[in-house]
Order: structure tokens, then sequence, then C-alpha cells
């Protein structure tokens, strides 16, 4: 025993962050940034959602004059921007962030301090946005910021440069997340761990970063665009001088539809991930499953016409988008059948996670309904705008996104703080949410049938739509109630919740056998894997191991190390078979530098445009700082 | 206790090409922009779809001497650092320093050059669609190669200063990488912003 405590007191001295504000400002460890993430994210979630309780209250009756028509337009466009950009993408790539090497079986993930400059960078974005709007300057566009609306002619003042550069500047976070992700999954798996054993969810993680990779360029070609027609002249998007606006929905929607599979694939992993561990057996149909993430990924790609059905496009091209946009709900399918199947015949304990996942399924097939209703192209001209669409991607979004969310939350929550949630509020606040959500928006299929246009300020009354809309404000309200008591359920149970052991579901996964919550360096002695389900001694038919501390996986000679060095096992990319000793950057400042230095040329280009050279250059030389050779290295 | 040997015994530390991160990072990298320079590729043919008349009846077509002159130099600076490249392969540092600072020179000319053709040009970028996307193009390369070049200061500094062996070369392979990147990049955006106009 003294041994492993010597090991595990070298590990600590190696991986942990400097004490104090030096310390915080250069922590780079995967943890810790993650959980940076994870509070931004919902504090940012929080402000979306008390703007759209705003608008709610706004359109509680006819003709309220609550809040004037610009600041309507403001929190409309903010509460988009920031539920897609400022939580969605950010919190998923977080659950990733958190969850991989611990999943696969690494020290750290492979740029540690790419997360660092990462996480700073989506920071100032976000407070970019919310500043701006709190000074009466937000986004006011919609979060589409469809040209000519959007010019510099009708929408004059800050609020789409506040769009377009803060924008740009977040997917930087977005991408290196994404490059991270993709590059810590192919090499540094745990020696055993050949591609077809990693789990669903880091497949899914897999899917969703490349993703990233594709889309995000699209949409800062297209803001940079827009930027500079709004603040140089030039005419990318203006048809007197051979420019188009059509340029701006394709650009738009290229990344627009795949962002809706990002948000939406990492949420299909988190599921499959908590449906496996309470079904207690693999995924069924593991390689079904894992291969419909990826042709999701695939297809999102070839239908982001179907945003653009009114726009009058050729009928071809419009046909074979909406074929492929039906095509969709074939992979889909698969990947509820197979969740289906995996729970099939067991007898689950419905415990708050599993709840939020059946709920999960209803929104979620509710949404996927609605979804390929409006991919009908005559369905499609008769709701366009209205607020039928508005209820289809919520139904969407929040079913792809919110509820796997909770349901993740509660589910990895012991991993995470070593704490257990309260289960009671756990499922108060999931009926809240559940009905909350349904009344909210299922009306809202009703107020758009009966032709009540989306992004409008108020409406007249007599139209049959009052009713309708009284009922999603109630809803709304029920649903904000919800969240507020998974809020106060996170903050008790932190402080004094039940202790949770290292796996608390039985789950069969790698993240499990590391201990809750893991310290910095993530495992005393290195996992080696032969299974899907490590954890399980009958590997897919899920028996728990008889011995629960896992040592049948950790080994503690596989992997000689460096005492003082961060060190990783390196693997190949197919089989998983050790290649080398992976070295992990380790705390720095440099990333703080650099990420505030972009931010003198993104956010300063809405002042001048000489702050662009300016924040480059001081950029450049954050740069080489951080990548400079460590003494040690010489 | 278990013995903490020195890594480098048991398991390599110095690798490169796949096994490396830098390859790793680089490689994704070059996918990120690559998706960019497709996008400004298809924006450059959606707006001449558009158009009755392109380049505009007021726009001269690009002329092609002075941009033939640049393509060489570029295309010789992506070979001079492939050579300094193999030299640092074989572990000889002096070599690879003098073909890299060859290479730079290549890009100060390539930079030059184009410097002077925009600045000649009769048209700035707020005449047309034409030229917006004309000088977006030509500022999104350059800033390319303004790139590469800035990060072969770091790497002389480096190389000045004994830090590159023929083991610990994964920071030079990765920047060859990438200038290869962006030189290959030119040659299909040449072909759209001066084959095209001219010749199609």
């Amino acid at each position: 025993m003294a041994a492993i405590t010597t090991r595990a007191e070298t590990l600590l001295a190696t991986w942990e962050a400097e004490a104090g504000i030096v310390g915080w400002l250069t922590q780079v460890n995967h943890k810790a940034i993650a959980t940076r993430y994870f509070i931004t994210s919902i504090f940012f979630f929080f402000l979306a959602g008390v703007s759209a309780l705003i608008m709610r209250v706004q359109l509680a009756q006819p003709e309220l004059s609550i809040i004037s028509p610009e600041v309507y337009n403001q929190l409309f466009s903010t509460h988009g921007t920031a539920m897609m950009f400022l939580f969605a993408i950010p919190m998923l790539e977080a659950v990733g962030m958190y969850l991989i090497p611990l999943m696969i079986g690494a020290r750290d993930m492979i740029f540690p301090r790419l997360n660092a400059f990462g996480y700073w960078v989506y920071l100032i974005a976000g407070l970019t946005v919310w500043t701006s709007l709190f000074l009466g300057n937000g986004p006011n566009a919609a979060w589409f910021n469809y040209v000519p609306l959007a010019n510099s002619e009708f929408t004059p003042g800050l609020g789409v440069d506040v769009w377009t550069t803060a924008i740009t500047f977040m997917e930087i976070a977005a991408l290196v997340a994404a490059v991270e992700m993709i590059a810590t999954i192919f090499k540094l798996r745990a020696p055993g761990m050949s591609l077809n054993r990693m789990p669903i969810l880091v497949w899914s993680m897999l899917v969703m970063s490349f993703m990233i990779i594709f889309a995000m360029p699209a949409v800062m070609l297209a803001s940079v665009m827009l930027f500079l027609d709004r603040s140089v002249g030039t005419g990318f998007f203006d048809p007197a001088m051979g420019g188009d606006p059509l340029l701006w929905q394709h650009l738009f929607w290229i990344f627009g539809h795949p962002e809706v599979y990002i948000i939406l694939i990492p949420g299909l992993g988190i599921v499959s991930a908590i449906v496996s561990a309470f079904a207690r057996r693999g995924n069924t149909a593991y390689s079904l499953l894992s291969a419909s993430f990826v042709a999701i990924g695939f297809l999102s790609f070839g239908l982001w016409v179907h945003h653009m059905y009114t726009a009058g496009l050729p009928w071809m091209s419009l046909s074979f988008f909406e074929a492929a946009s039906m095509s969709i709900a074939i992979p889909s399918g698969i990947a509820i059948f197979s969740w289906i199947a995996t729970l099939w015949g067991t007898r689950p304990q419905v415990k708050t996670p599993l709840l939020y996942v059946l709920g999960f399924f209803f929104v979620f097939i509710l949404g996927g309904i609605t979804g390929v209703m409006v991919a009908s192209i005559p369905f499609n001209h008769q709701v366009h705008d209205t607020y039928f669409v508005v209820a289809h991607f919520h139904y969407v979004l929040i079913g792809s996104a919110v509820f796997p969310l909770f349901a993740g939350l509660h589910f990895w929550f012991p991993k995470v703080s070593g704490k257990l949630l309260g289960e009671g509020m756990g499922k108060v606040a999931f009926w809240l949410t559940f009905i909350g959500f349904n009344l909210t928006f299922f009306p809202m299929h009703i107020s758009g049938f009966l032709g009540m246009p989306r992004q409008v300020y108020t409406y007249r009354a007599g139209l049959g739509w009052e009713n309708w809309n009284l009922l999603s404000t109630i809803g709304a309200f029920v649903m904000g109630a919800g969240a507020l008591v998974t809020l106060i359920n996170i903050l008790a149970s932190i402080r004094r919740g039940e202790d949770s052991v290292p796996n608390p579901w039985g789950a069969g996964t790698l993240e499990w056998a590391a201990p809750s919550p893991p310290p910095p360096y993530n495992w005393d002695e290195l996992p080696r894997v032969s299974g899907r389900y490590p954890l399980w001694v009958d590997d897919e038919h899920g028996r728990l191991d008889p011995d629960e501390d896992h040592q049948h996986i950790l080994e503690e000679d596989a992997f000689p190390q460096h005492p003082h060095r961060r060190e990783t096992p390196g693997t190949r990319l197919l089989d998983s078979r050790l290649e080398r000793s992976a070295i992990l950057a380790g705390a720095s400042i440099f990333p703080l530098l650099a990420a505030l230095s972009i931010a003198v040329a993104a956010i300063g280009s809405m002042l001048t445009l000489w702050l662009v050279p300016v924040g480059v250059g001081l950029a450049y030389f954050s740069i080489v700082g951080w990548l400079w050779p460590r003494e040690e290295e010489w | 206790m278990a013995t903490a040997t020195r890594a480098g015994e048991g398991m390599p530390v110095f690798v490169s090409g796949q096994k490396s991160s830098m390859w790793w990072g680089i490689f994704l990298l070059m996918l990120i922009e690559s998706a960019v320079f497709v996008g400004l590729i298809s924006s450059y043919f959606y707006l001449f779809a558009n158009a009755s008349v392109w380049p505009p009846d007021e726009t001269s077509t690009p002329s092609l001497g002075i941009p033939i002159i640049y393509t060489v130099a570029l295309a010789a600076s992506g070979v001079f650092a492939l050579i300094g490249n193999r030299a640092i392969t074989n572990g000889d540092v002096a070599t690879m320093r003098w073909w890299r600072l060859a290479g730079i020179a290549s890009l100060v000319v390539f930079l030059l050059l184009k410097a002077y053709e925009y600045a000649t040009l009769d048209y700035l970028w707020d005449e047309s669609a034409y030229t917006s996307i004309l000088w977006v193009i030509a500022g999104f390369h350059s800033a390319h190669v303004l790139t590469v070049m800035l990060k072969e200061i770091p790497i002389q500094i480096l190389a000045w200063k004994g830090f590159f062996t023929q083991e610990r070369r994964s920071a030079i392979e990765g920047a060859t990488m990438y200038w290869i990147f962006v030189v290959s990049w030119w040659f299909p955006l040449f072909a759209t912003v001066y084959f095209f106009p001219n010749y199609v």
C-alpha cells in the first residue's frame, strides 16, 4: 500500500496545478477547464432562458408593450445566438473534454494548453455578446442575420457587428476543441481500446468534431464577408454591386444545418451511454449505432437548402434536398431502435438520468415527425416562418441537446463532484421541465397553423392566437421552475450531498473505474482494456464485475513513467497498440495571453480596423511563447 | 514501489509523422483552412454564375505577368522548405537552416510582388462583388504566406541555439507540412483568379 501512495504522490506533484491566482490563470487540466465550461455555459443558459421568459411575458396577451420592438429584436436574436453558440456547443464540447480522457484511459487531452485557450476565447466572446445586450446594442437581426436586413443600410449600429465578430471569434474555441478531441481520440486511447471498442459516446464526440471542422469555417467566412460589407464597403451580398443575398443564405445554412446535428449527435451519444448503463448490457448493434452517427454526419452536409425552400431556387435542386432531408430519418431510426432493443426485456431502475432519457425519446420523436413534415416542400411553404417552425426546432433542439444534457448532468455529476444529486428534487425538476416544455412548445404548432409569424414582438387581438400564446407563456415559467429546481439541486448536493462510490450506476465504461472525483492525473495505474465494457466481467451481456475495485484493468507496469514529466501512452489509430510516450504540455499563461490578443483583433475591429494588426501581432508573440520548448525538453 | 523508469528507455518520446501530436494538430488545422479555401472558391464561382459579364465591364481582366513570377517564387520556396526538411531528417542542422532561409527569401519575393500588384491595381475591394472576392482571396492567402514566414523565425532562432537534432525535429516537420499546404492551395486559387477569367 505504501508503494501506491508514493506513486500517487509523485503523480500528484507532477500533475497538480499551482495554488493561488497564478495557478488558476495558468490551469490546463482537462477536467478543470471542462468544469469552467460547464459553469460558464450554464450561466449563459440561464441568461438566454431569462431572455425567453421576458419575450413570453410580452407575448402572453395581444398588443402588450412590456418591452419595445427594438428590445424584443435584440432579445430573440441574442436568445438564439446564445443558446446555439454559447450554450449548446460549448456545453457538449465540455462534456467531451471532461469525459473523453477518462473514457479512453488517458491522463489528459493531447493539447492541454489548447483547451485553456479555447475556454478563454469562449469566455471573452460570450461576455461580449451579453455585455452588448445589456448596453442596448445586442445582435438584432435574428440568429441567422439574413441580408439585406443585416446590412449597414437596414440595420445600422453595433448589433450585427457584435454578432459577426463575436461569432467568428467564438468559433475559434469550437474549432480548437474539435481538433483536440479528434487527435486525442485517435492517438491517446488506452492500449487495447481499438476503434471498435470505443464507448459510443466517444464515437459521437468524434463525429461531432469532424462536423465542426467542416461546418464552422463556412459561418466564419460568411460573417467575415458580412463584416466587410458593413465596414469597408465590399459587395458580397449587395445586388447593386453584383453580389447576392442568397450567397449569405447558402453559406450560413451550409454551416447552420450541420450545426443542428452537431448538437444532436453528442446528445445521442449521452443517451446511448445512459441506456446501456441502466439496462446493464451493451448497446444493441454497436456497429450500426456508431455507423448511424457517421451517416447522420455525412447526410447533414447535404440538406442545408431545406431552410431555403421559399427562396426561389430551381425545383430540381429543391427535390434533391427534399429527398436528402427525408433520408436522415433512416439513421435516426436505427439509433432509436437500438436503444429500444437495448432496454427491451430489462428491468431498469428509473432514476433521474433514465427519466430524462425517456423524456428525450418522447420529445425527440415528436420533433422528428414534424421534421419529416417540414422537409416536404408543399407543407414547408405553408408553415415557413411561422410558429410551427419555432415549435419544430425547439422540439428538436431541446429534445436532442437539453434533455440529454440534463440526463448526462444527473448521470455524471457523481463522477465530477464526488456527490450524488438528490433523486427527489431531480424527479420534481424533470416533471416540471417535461410538462413545462410541452406546454410551451406544443401550442406553438397550433399558433403556427393559425398563421402566427415568428419573430414578431406582438400580435393583434381576435386572430385566435391569444389562448395558445398564454399557454406557451405559462409553460415557459413551469419549465423555468424546472431549471431552477435543478440548479438548487446541484448547489445543495455539492454542499451536503451523499458521497458517491466510483461507479454508482454499475456502468461498464472506463470512466467509472477512476475515483470520484478523479485526481488531476486521472489514474494511479493506467488501464489496459480488452472489450467494449471493461468494467463488466461478462463483457457484452453486462454482468457486473464481482470485485468492484477493477484491478484487472489497471496495470501498474504497463507504461513506464518519468516521475516528473506529464506523460500518457500514445497508441496507434486503429488497433491502439502502444507506440510512444506522449509528453503533454503543462501549465502556461500564454493561452490566456493569446486569447486576449486575438480578442483585441476580433472585438477591437468593431471600433477601428487598426486594432486587427495590433492584436494579431500580440497573438504572434503569445503563440511563440506558448510553443517555446520547455526547459526539460532541451 | 513501481520504479519510474525514464520514458525514453521503454517507449519512444521523439517521434515523427502520424505518431507525433504535432502532425495531427497541423493536419486538422489544414482541414479547417481547406474548408475556408473551398468556401472562397465556391463564393467566387457563385458570384460569377450570377454575373452577365465577368469581370464586370469597368474592371480589367487580371494580367498574368507578375502573378506567374511570384507563383514560381512561391513554388520554389516550397521546394527549399522540403530540402531543408530532408536535411534535418538526416541530422544536418546547418544545411537545414540555409535552405529554410532561402525559402524565407522566396516568400519575401512573393509577398513584395503581390503587394506591388495590388497596390497598382486601378480598383479597390469596394468596386463590385468581383473586386471584393478578388481582394479577400488575395488577402487571405497572403496572410497565410506571412504566417509561414513568421513561423520560420523561431525555428531559425532555435536551430541557431542548437535545439534541433535528427530526433527532435517534429516542429520543423509540422512547419514544413503547413508550408507545403499554403503553397499547394495557391495553385487552385491561381487557376480561379487568373486563369479562369482569362481563358475560360
